[in-house]
């Protein structure tokens, strides 16, 4: 690492622009809600573009800034760190931050100003949690997270028991978090240190000595954010009554942050030593969510309820991947995180432009918006194909790989079960176009509403995305694999 | 030039206790006024203290009468922190108390008390003799009383006052027989001592005694005072009492224990299931209160509870980093707990929100005490970046150090707790953000209400970022403890 470059610079401006966005847009509450929109797709813009630079202008295989060697007591201390394993993270963050933020410009929600200065927040403490290189620094944002996002549901969530909702969100993801804390602390004294590194050294060192109750803590804590059956219990409400921009970074950007964790933390720092143990418990766990979400999905009624239980499943394949505990699996496993921000968001966005076109949330009260809606459905028929993981998207390549690390690790069998999985979510997925598009017209419809342009713009910017990310699926698959399983192999 | 003696402090605040009621008495009765004078006598008690507090950081402890054998004051690093915690606490209280008292009046009595009762708490902490400490205990306890009692147009206040003034007496009377149980067993009264011949007497008398200091600390099951006396005083005495007042006993439980060469192991444990029983009753109880300041009150509880556990947990392996962690529990307590009190009482004051229910949308009445309410509840509940977490943090982490099964047992149960508290506390938090469709007209309170209460809100930022002198203090006053009672023997 070297001080004199101007890389760790930029690592550092693209935390604090959500932040000076936050303010901007707080101090400006007396301006219209679609200027501090503007403020907040501006920032999110920033942060991309201080995100890219750093990574561009690095010299070595990581970008620090600051050091995150500790006095022992516990203070955080500003260290931040971009490797080969948080980039495609905070790249995933980055797009669905534009995206979303892209998507709320013209997205009525009350009290603009709070809802975006919150949401600049929300995303600046997802980036922090990411960046972290220090663990008490790395648990600080992780609550920011738990605080802004409960925030956003309490005084934005749309519906009469958001204040229910947001509490049992609160109280589930904190419970994890405690459980997440006590173990990182037990890591920290027990290393003496806590920068990752440092106790990743000391965790490897032990291997299969370390108690397995160690990682089944942490792993409790990141299974809750990534809404892994049985912890899953907050989501599915959560993500319906949030406003649709909420959703979509919910879905598309916090819960990769539970994939990133079991990425980082249990399986890189702890090492494949120490966690072993926890294989075939995280194995079964990921197939019941895989199968339970999507069965979820067929048995939901609500258009934004299914695709909400889609995400339950898709992070089960995610966690499939990473429980093969081998740097294929767990690359692959990030892959298809990143790769499911992309289909989700879109998936989201077109729900919201069906639920704005329409005004209409019930799948019965819905159908026949194949000619009305054409294009829409055609966005539609898009996502659900991708996550089906239908060749060519982008899904096919991570899934594919998914279940050869599944197969080469010590439960092939169980690999059966994940291809039920997956018939299911072709099931859910285009059983939701085929009822939306061709299923008979509702008696009673309506005339339909005008779609807000920035809504339909970032749509259409998402489906193009896709489409082009699937087209270079090949090298950016191995772009990312090799990052990944560098950034592993060196320690961290 | 020779420095300021230990008394100092003491006698500047004392003597401003005089001081502020014949100014009430002859000159005027204007609340802001003695607020202002009591709030300078504070200060300045807090600056003839720096001199001591600078010699216990550098690990040089001055006693008073610095001559001679039987020494009455000492200052030590714990009770120099508590002692600095307990001013500036004094200090937001009585300029809060400047605008607040208009519900009470009477500052003719008031700000004296409060004088008073700081006087004693500073005199609990520096006390080196247990006759001394006997009568801080008793000045402190009195004078809290009178101010539980201080609204004493209202039956409950009346009531509350006189249940508090019962067990409080009850306690200090055995307080007084272990000492004088002690006395006959060790033939002295200045600490620390270790008996000539440790007998029944000596463990008759230490037992007395802790028994006080645990229904003084109301910790469990002696706690059940706690939440009346608290809840019915004036917002600016509860945040004194359960800020200060109630967490300073549990510490002297911890010192005497050391200096008077109690069987160590033996305390420890009790301190850990007396902590379990606090912290998990404290929480439950907590979920089912619909009277705000009562839900503090039971919050006190279980927060002292998890000092509790680390004290014990401390006692038992010896270990200093547990017994640091359990101040810094403290510390960080007092200033969230006076943030919580006089938030609540601004909220009180301004929009009359006595019942949980009162509090739904005040967030459009009173923005910044709303803020600052919902800060001291998240500070509370142990979320960064404030001082909640970075104690709580560091009791897991000492537990961490001591690595016995019990210890993570012991962290479960705080892990559990702060659970359950958090569901006691969001829904107050959501509660103040509901929407308001009646009466959301907003109310401007003083600023010398809310200024002392965002400076406390930063503090407990600051503590909770960068605890590391605090820690180091409290590191200081933990291997002191643990040495102090070895060198008397």
């Amino acid at each position: 690492m070297s001080n004199s470059s101007w890389a760790p610079i930029a690592l550092l401006l693209s935390l604090v622009a959500p932040c000076l966005g936050a303010v901007c847009v707080g101090l400006g509450r007396s301006r219209p809600g679609r200027w501090a929109g503007g403020v907040a797709l501006t920032s999110a813009l920033l942060l991309s573009l201080a995100l890219a630079l750093a990574w561009l202008a690095r010299d070595g295989e990581a970008v620090l800034f600051g050091d995150g060697v500790n006095a022992g007591m516990l203070a955080p201390r500003l260290a931040l760190r971009l490797d080969g394993l948080s980039l495609p993270f905070a790249l995933n963050l980055a797009l669905v931050a534009i995206l979303s933020l892209w998507y709320a410009l013209d997205y009525a929600v009350a009290q603009a100003q709070s809802f975006h200065a919150l949401m600049l927040l929300f995303v600046a403490s997802m980036l922090g949690a990411l960046l972290a290189d220090e663990l008490i620094l790395f648990a600080l944002f992780w609550e920011g997270m738990l605080l802004t996002s409960s925030l956003l549901l309490l005084r934005h969530g749309d519906s009469p028991n958001a204040e229910s909702v947001t509490l049992r969100y609160f109280i589930y993801t904190q419970a994890g978090s405690l459980a997440l804390l006590g173990g990182l602390l037990w890591l920290a004294v027990r290393a003496e240190s806590t920068s990752p590194q440092m106790v990743s050294l000391w965790a490897q060192q032990q291997g299969a000595s370390l108690p397995w109750v160690i990682p089944a803590a942490l792993a409790v804590g990141f299974l809750v954010k990534m809404a892994i059956v049985p912890l899953h219990g907050w989501l599915p409400d959560a993500h319906a009554i949030a406003p649709m921009p909420l959703t979509i970074l919910l879905a598309a950007a916090m819960l990769a942050m539970g994939g990133y964790g079991m990425a980082r933390f249990v399986f890189g720092m702890v090492g494949p030593g120490g966690v072993a143990a926890l294989q075939t418990p995280l194995m079964v766990l990921a197939i019941t969510s895989q199968i339970l979400g999507a069965l979820m999905g067929l048995a939901s009624r609500d258009i934004k309820r299914i695709v909400a239980y889609s995400s339950i499943s898709q992070m089960g394949y995610a966690l499939l991947g990473i429980a093969s505990f081998s740097s294929e699996g767990l690359s692959a496993g990030v892959m298809h995180i990143w790769s499911h921000g992309i289909v989700k968001s879109l998936l989201f966005m077109v729900i919201g432009l069906v639920i704005a076109a329409t005004s209409r949330r019930q799948i019965s009260r819905l159908g026949g918006l194949g000619k009305r809606l054409p294009r829409v459905m055609l966005a539609l028929g898009i996502g659900a194909l991708a996550i089906s993981g239908l060749p060519p998207f982008i899904t096919f390549a991570s899934e594919w790989r998914i279940l050869l690390a599944d197969l080469a690790s010590t439960h092939p069998a169980l690999v059966v079960l994940a291809f039920v999985g997956i018939v299911l979510t072709s099931c859910y997925a285009l059983a939701l176009v085929g009822r939306l598009a061709w299923g008979s017209a509702p008696e009673d419809s309506e005339p339909l509403q005008p779609i807000p342009r920035s809504m339909a713009l970032s749509t259409l910017a998402t489906v193009i995305l896709l489409i082009l990310v699937s087209l270079a699926g090949y090298p950016l698959t191995i772009w990312l694999g090799g990052l990944i399983t560098s950034a592993m192999g060196s320690g961290a | 030039m020779s420095p300021l003696p230990l008394t100092a402090p003491l006698i500047v605040v004392a003597a401003g206790a005089v001081l502020v009621y014949l100014l009430a008495r002859l000159l005027t009765q204007d609340s802001r006024f003695l607020a202002a004078v009591s709030a300078t006598i504070l200060a300045l008690a807090l600056v003839a203290l720096l001199p001591s507090l600078r010699d216990a950081w550098a690990g040089e402890i001055r006693v008073w009468p610095a001559q001679g054998e039987e020494a009455l004051l000492i200052a030590e690093p714990g009770g120099m922190l508590l002692c600095a915690c307990s001013l500036l606490l004094g200090l937001t209280v009585v300029s809060f108390s400047g605008d607040y008292l208009a519900l009470d009046r009477r500052p003719d009595r008031f700000y004296p008390l409060v004088l008073l009762l700081q006087a004693g708490t500073l005199g609990m902490a520096l006390a080196s003799n247990l006759f001394t400490l006997y009568l801080f205990i008793v000045l402190t306890s009195v004078s809290s009383y009178i101010l539980v009692a201080f609204r004493r147009g209202t039956e409950t206040a009346i009531e509350a006052g006189y249940k508090y003034a019962v067990t409080g007496s009850m306690a200090s009377i055995l307080a007084l027989a272990g000492i004088a149980y002690l006395l006959r067993a060790t033939g002295s009264l200045s600490l620390p001592f270790a008996p000539r011949n440790p007998d029944g007497w000596h463990l008759l008398g230490l037992s007395l005694l802790c028994l006080s200091l645990v229904i003084k600390g109301a910790l469990f099951p002696a706690h059940i005072w706690l939440p009346d006396a608290h809840g019915r005083a004036p917002s600016s005495v509860s945040a004194l009492l359960s800020g200060i007042v109630a967490p300073l006993h549990l510490y002297l439980l911890l010192k005497l224990g050391l200096a008077l060469d109690a069987p160590l192991v033996t305390l420890g444990w009790l301190l850990v299931a007396i902590a379990c029983g606090s912290m998990l009753v404290g929480s439950l109880m907590s979920l089912r209160q619909s009277y705000g300041k009562r839900l503090l009150g039971y919050s006190t509880i279980s927060q002292v509870g998890y000092a509790t556990l680390a004290f014990g947990f401390g006692l038992v392996f010896g270990e200093p980093q547990a017994i640091a962690a359990g101040l810094v529990l403290l510390v960080a307590h007092a200033l969230l707990k006076g943030l919580a009190f006089m938030s609540k009482g601004v909220l009180h004051f301004y929009c009359g929100a006595t019942q949980l229910d009162d509090l739904d949308g005040l967030w459009q009445r009173a923005p910044v005490a709303s803020g600052l309410f919902a800060v001291a509840l998240v500070g509370l509940a142990g979320m960064p970046p404030l001082a909640g977490f970075a104690a709580k943090a560091g009791i897991l982490w000492s537990l961490a150090r001591v690595g016995h099964l019990s210890a993570y047992l012991g962290a479960g149960v705080l892990l559990v707790s702060s659970l359950i508290s958090l569901g006691a506390y969001l829904p107050l938090i959501a509660r103040l953000l509901r929407p308001r469709s009646t009466d959301s007209e907003m109310v401007r309170p003083s600023p010398w209400m809310q200024l002392p209460l965002v400076l406390l809100a930063l503090g407990s930022v600051i503590l909770g970022l960068w605890p590391t002198p605090i820690w180091e203090m409290a590191l200081r006053a933990a291997r002191f403890l643990l040495t102090w009672g070895a060198h008397g023997g």
